[in-house]
């Protein structure tokens, strides 16, 4: 699983930390950054939260482009 | 019951209400979910580390059948129970230790060393039994652990922070 630059760069253009971001979808710091980082695969539903809160959509997020 | 006994029954009645408030502080912030506190990361780290000790219990185990061949076998009943207990624990801890998944969403880290600290001195304090001095060195094990990973985790979100 790579790196999710893209929830990354949506995370960073939104001003938020990765603390702020874990805040605001109720997990933890270490899970934000392990999603980032491609080192956890998240479910759904929290996939939706993190879209929810960083204002986009589970494609622009979360979508696998290197096909 | 003599002097010993008693001096022994009240410094394992001194630890366990050390121990009883160290477990207290652990849960006295836990979520009324069904997560228990924990997000779905953690818990599937926690999964894992179950998994890890109960394994760790297996093999142990496993080698302790071959102890029967074992002729002036060391080590009392109680110990090797104590051992066998100690290493699926410590197994499940550095597990979930290294996972990030040994504290709840809105739990601090706070004294949980100090505490581990203070409990593993506590059993090593005068000429302790080889099961006091086990019980030590994995509180004393713990405490270091939870120091390591704390250090390694707060060198990485500086890092992510300044990046």
């Amino acid at each position: 699983m790579g790196k999710n630059l893209a929830m990354k760069q949506a995370r960073t253009r939104k001003g938020l930390s990765q603390e702020a971001l874990a805040a605001a979808v109720g997990v933890s710091r270490q899970t934000i950054n392990a999603i980032e980082k491609g080192d956890y695969n998240p479910t759904i539903k929290l996939c939706i939260n993190i879209c929810k809160v960083l204002g986009l959509t589970l494609n622009d997020l979360f979508w696998d482009t290197e096909e | 019951m003599n002097g010993t006994t008693i001096a022994t029954l009240a410094a394992w009645g001194i630890i366990s209400i050390f121990g009883i408030g160290f477990w207290i502080w652990l849960t006295k912030d836990e979520e009324r979910d069904d997560m228990g506190g924990y997000d779905e990361r953690q818990l599937l780290a926690r999964g894992k580390a179950n998994e890890a000790g109960l394994t760790a219990g297996v093999v142990y185990l496993f080698l302790l059948q071959l102890a029967e061949f074992w002729e002036d076998f060391p080590l009392t009943i109680q110990e090797v129970s104590i051992i066998g207990i100690l290493v699926m624990l410590l197994t499940y801890v550095t597990v979930a230790v290294w996972k990030d998944a040994y504290l709840r969403l809105r739990q601090k880290e706070g004294n949980a060393i100090g505490w581990m600290v203070f409990l593993g001195i506590m059993q090593l304090i005068g000429w302790p039994t080889l099961t006091e001095r086990l019980l030590g060195i994995s509180c004393l094990y713990i405490a270091a652990l939870i120091a390591l990973r704390r250090f390694l985790r707060k060198r990485e979100e500086r890092e992510e922070d300044d990046g």
